[in-house]
């Protein structure tokens, strides 16, 4: 009769075993479950406390693999089961245009349009500030550290500030069209851009109305209402 | 009138959360529609569908386990689930490339999600690299892997890749794989 730090080690065996399938998502298969159930019976009678705890919880975990074990055969004896090996054949005999093509007849892209939120500016800047070694073309001798240090501090802001920001520009807007880059200008250059940003988010809810004279190229902004608004996507340098 | 404007308020609301991204990820939760558009929001989005459909669009909605549901299943399952708009007919390879993808790039992504499905929904990555090797240039897989993940098509879960929320969005599982086995 083997000693109870075998009795240990047999469990501690099954358990990793068992732990394995499951995590990596191996066939469950591969675990004997009738031969390591007859390996827990034996010497039940003569483990200690501790040892039968283990046992307990190999069983938990046997338990589960009958369980994928089951999942599996109902995979199996679906029509959507597909052996790898099986469809790896498949997929070296198709083409791209063929793959592309089966690939279309059951894809419906959703519709989505992008809006610039703090999270989005965030990764944005996480982006810029990869690349800090860069100029930006129209800054000219400007380093582009300098501009993501400015996007940096604004992106410190909490969404609350934000919301601030944009009813104080509202205020400030009287009844007659401003100069776009006037308005946004008015605090200073360190303020600009964020004051574009609660702009824009001013614009996208419809409460700011934009107008271009192309002859110019004067930007007018004015206080509107959303149902006043006819909407078209407008990028303003800055 | 003041009823019929209302109506058209909300229905102007609906457009807005389902077609703007405020999240990370496009669409909107059930839950969601309700707070925003009162209790009677299913007639809305109904309405709404039939006006998408004018349009070659449609609503889908996608359940946390990624089956898709219908306006009539139970209210409690639809309120966690999330509603998005999707193209009601399919893409040609022509109009697709307008989107920004290549033959190879969809290709490969046909690749993966199919390598993933036959492994019963989580495949290795260093499989679905090895597979995808073999048919495309090796310098690519890498990118287009990574391109995938962060499309939201595939998920990395440990050393295993997963379908993503957007596999369940974008593409009929069962309909895809029955093409890629008859292709």
């Amino acid at each position: 009769m083997p000693p109870i730090s075998k009795y240990v080690e047999l469990i501690e065996r099954i358990i990793h075993l068992c732990d394995e399938v499951i995590e990596k998502n191996i066939d469950p298969f591969i675990v004997d479950v009738k031969e390591n159930l007859r390996r827990l019976r034996e010497g039940l009678l003569e483990m200690d406390e501790r040892t039968l705890v283990m046992n307990m919880a190999a069983l938990l975990k046997l338990i589960y693999i009958i369980l994928l074990q089951q999942e599996d055969v109902k995979k199996r004896a679906s029509r959507l089961y597909l052996d790898p090996f099986l469809m790896e054949v498949r997929l070296m005999g198709l083409d791209s245009e063929r793959l592309a093509g089966a690939f279309l007849k059951a894809f419906r892209p959703v519709a989505e349009n992008e809006q610039a939120t703090m999270n989005i500016m965030r990764t944005a800047y996480g982006y810029w500030a990869s690349l800090r070694e860069y100029l930006l073309p129209e800054m000219g001798e400007i380093p582009m550290s300098s501009a993501i240090n400015m996007l940096n501090e604004l992106l410190k802001m909490e969404e609350a500030d934000f919301e601030s920001e944009m009813e104080k520009i509202l205020n400030e807007m009287g009844q007659d069209p401003v100069d776009y880059y006037i308005l946004i200008s008015r605090e200073g250059e360190k303020r600009k851009v964020f004051r574009a940003l609660a702009l824009s988010f001013l614009m996208t809810k419809g409460l700011v109305g934009v107008m271009q004279d192309p002859l110019t190229n004067k930007v007018w902004v004015f206080k509107t209402t959303p149902k006043d608004v006819e909407k078209h996507s407008v990028a303003l340098p800055i | 009138m003041e009823q019929e404007e209302r109506i058209r308020s909300k229905v102007a609301r609906a457009v807005q959360l389902l077609l703007f991204k405020s999240h990370r990820t496009p669409g909107v939760k059930g839950w969601e529609l309700k707070k925003n558009l009162g209790p009677g929001y299913l007639s809305i989005i109904k309405f709404l569908n039939t006006r998408f459909q004018e349009l070659g669009l449609t609503i889908k909605i996608v359940s946390d386990d990624g089956s898709e549901l219908s306006m009539s299943d139970d209210e409690s399952k639809l309120s966690t689930a999330r509603f998005y708009v999707t193209l009601k007919d399919e893409l040609s390879l022509t109009a697709v490339k307008t989107l920004g993808w290549s033959i190879d790039e969809i290709a490969g992504l046909a690749v993966v999600i199919s390598t993933i499905i036959s492994h019963k929904g989580s495949a290795p990555v260093k499989e679905v690299e090895e597979i995808l090797k073999k048919k495309f240039p090796e310098w690519k897989v890498k990118l287009n892997l990574a391109r995938y993940i962060r499309r939201g098509y595939i998920a990395e879960d440990g050393d295993n890749l997963v379908l993503g929320w957007r596999t369940f969005a974008e593409l009929d599982v069962e309909k895809f794989i029955h093409y890629i086995l008859s292709a």
